[in-house]
């Protein structure tokens, strides 16, 4: 059953304005990401900055983790692009009334449920390996156009870190998203469903970073940027990745019941 | 009209006391129906009623708050168990509106592990052969509701349930619906159908269920509900001036009559049973030459049959 979900799924996710739309999206988040790392880099950082996000050093970008820094800094806006990508998925079944024509021809809710998100997260894996590989390129020809020494890249290690920096990314997209999609589940409304989303993962959580010394460790937008880049200095890897799946399983809870007793009424 | 074909094969649909609560607001209230093997039923009500509200407790898409039911021998609990051999239509048709007709229908095929081989056939069994790789968006509402049609045919469903079918049809696609539901309509199958088009209902549903304010006001074959309160006999004579020597001449032959503008009225309900067309063109033919005998000249005298719309409404005027 959660097969025959999975595929219609995916006949649904392959159409060209899905795959046009939110292709054309992620590679532009992507080269953001990407080229804000690079063109903001220092030669030598010689002065503290004020900021929060302080620019990359060319010593940091000509390591073997350089080719895939950018990527790793693009990762929480693709998250939150996956963060609505699969609220949407929901919510507009709902709006458009489809869910009831999915339920009538597969009635075990959960089942519908998990084969959707599993469809959604096979998606968002490949979404990533295409962005990772495009974000890999736009570093090669940036480090080239701002004299970036790119030999670290060459070697076994870089390819290590590539393969570390997908999974941390493909960890905290797939957290994102069902984040997401069990907040559409609970909300309902796609307006309000990303009225809700994207307020709290953008400004207000924001503000509380500024405001609270404890943010990056329990805030959840803020904990699934810390598993995409691997870890930080204030919180580990494997810290955030304990809250990140605690937060996943209580919504996957909550959600799962919720849309499994309710009533279809749209 | 189908022939009737109930069989003694346990009832696609029935309920036993299904109520659904919405608060404090009861919009099913403890409803009991049942549709005989093989039928045609229509599913009638005011807007309301509680029709969508039952249909979608009878595909479990919505939680009985009391009583229970049977879909195809299984319990409402259990819509897993008999959903894949359900097809349905539900309020307006609902589909993704950037894929096809036909990938519409592979999506659900799909969901429902039936094969994509009969779309085509589907497509084309409802008008829609030319039009089936055009985006949904690009259909009309006569188109959308066709498509809904096929995707409820998906799988060759033993029981169909058709919430509206005709709505958005202009009288041809309404034709062509009657002419579908009918040819649909064989001794396997059995179709609930609920609809605000009585004159189609009249014309395609072998059985019929009314509803008012969530509660069953009436369940049987169509006939019987046509025949409450009885076909009247309709007289005219060719001098208006004979016309109180006819209406004495019914009386003493036992039929009471009333004036219709210049003419005379008969109620047959108390004379002759429910559907017993005999005995109707009996009562016509013992009052012409009744009339013939007395030297009146008859130059109307015909039957008038009530309509589906008139007995539906007579009864809701004695439920409200």
């Amino acid at each position: 059953m959660i097969i025959r979900t999975f595929r219609a799924e995916l006949l649904k996710l392959r159409r060209r304005a899905v795959l046009a739309g939110g292709g054309a999206t992620l590679a532009a988040l992507t080269l953001l990401g990407t080229s804000l790392t690079f063109v903001t880099a220092k030669r030598v950082v010689t002065a503290p900055h004020s900021g929060q996000y302080p620019p990359e050093t060319f010593t940091k970008l000509a390591r073997a983790s350089g080719l895939t820094l950018g990527f790793g800094n693009a990762i929480f806006m693709i998250g939150v692009l996956v963060f609505v990508v699969f609220l949407t998925s929901v919510t507009l079944e709902y709006g458009q009334g489809t869910l009831r024509v999915l339920l009538a021809r597969q009635p075990r809710r959960a089942e519908l449920l998990t084969g959707k998100a599993l469809a959604l997260l096979a998606a968002t894996a490949a979404a990533l390996a295409a962005a990772e590989a495009l974000s890999m390129a736009a570093a090669i020809a940036l480090a080239h156009m701002r004299g970036i020494d790119t030999t670290g890249w060459l070697s076994e290690a870089a390819l290590s870190h590539a393969a570390a920096q997908y999974g941390n990314a493909l960890l905290s997209c797939a957290c994102y998203g069902l984040l997401g999609l069990m907040l559409g589940v609970l909300v309902r409304s796609t307006p309000i469903a990303l009225g809700i989303g994207l307020a709290w993962l953008l400004p207000v959580e924001r503000i509380l970073e500024n405001s609270w010394s404890g943010a990056d460790h329990w805030l959840p937008g803020l904990v699934l940027g810390v598993v995409g880049s691997g870890g930080t200095t204030a919180v580990t890897y494997q810290a955030a990745v304990a809250v990140a799946i605690a937060y996943v399983a209580v919504a996957i809870l909550v959600g799962g019941i919720t849309f499994s007793r309710r009533d279809v009424t749209a | 009209m189908k022939t009737q074909t109930v069989t003694a094969l346990s009832p696609p649909v029935k309920t036993s006391g299904l109520t659904k609560r919405y608060g404090a607001r009861t919009v099913v209230d403890s409803l009991d129906i049942e549709v005989p093997h093989g039928a045609v039923a229509g599913f009638v009500g005011p807007n309301g009623a509680g029709k969508t509200t039952t249909l979608r407790m009878l595909l479990g898409l919505v939680r009985p708050s009391a009583g229970h039911g049977q879909v195809l021998s299984r319990p409402l609990t259990e819509p897993q168990r008999y959903l894949g051999r359900v097809g349905a239509l539900i309020e307006s048709p609902a589909f993704y509106p950037g894929l096809s007709g036909e990938r519409n229908l592979a999506v659900l095929a799909t969901l429902g592990g039936f094969g994509k081989t009969q779309i085509p056939a589907l497509l084309r069994q409802v008008g829609l052969a030319g039009r089936g790789a055009d985006p949904y968006r690009t259909y009309s509402l006569g188109m959308k509701q066709r498509l809904g049609i096929a995707a409820a045919l998906l799988g060759d469903p033993l029981l169909l349930i058709l919430d509206e079918p005709g709505n958005g049809l202009d009288p041809a696609g309404i034709k062509d619906m009657r002419g579908l539901l009918r040819s649909l309509a064989d001794d396997r199958r059995t179709i609930l159908v609920s609809s605000h088009q009585l004159a189609e209902v009249q014309q395609v549903c072998d059985w019929l269920i009314v509803i008012d304010h969530g509660r069953r006001v009436f369940q049987g074959p169509t006939a019987e509900l046509l025949a409450m309160g009885g076909d009247e006999l309709v007289l005219g004579c060719e001098d208006p001036a004979d016309l109180a020597r006819l209406q004495a001449l019914l009386t003493r032959r036992g039929l009471p009559s009333s004036h219709l503008g210049d003419r005379l009225r008969v109620g047959l309900g108390d004379l002759v049973a429910a559907g017993d067309e005999d005995g109707v063109a009996r009562v016509v033919a013992d009052t012409n030459r009744a009339a013939a005998a007395e030297g009146i000249a008859l130059v109307e005298l015909s039957v008038q049959r009530r309509n589906l719309e008139e007995s539906f409404l007579t009864l809701l005027g004695g439920t409200r």
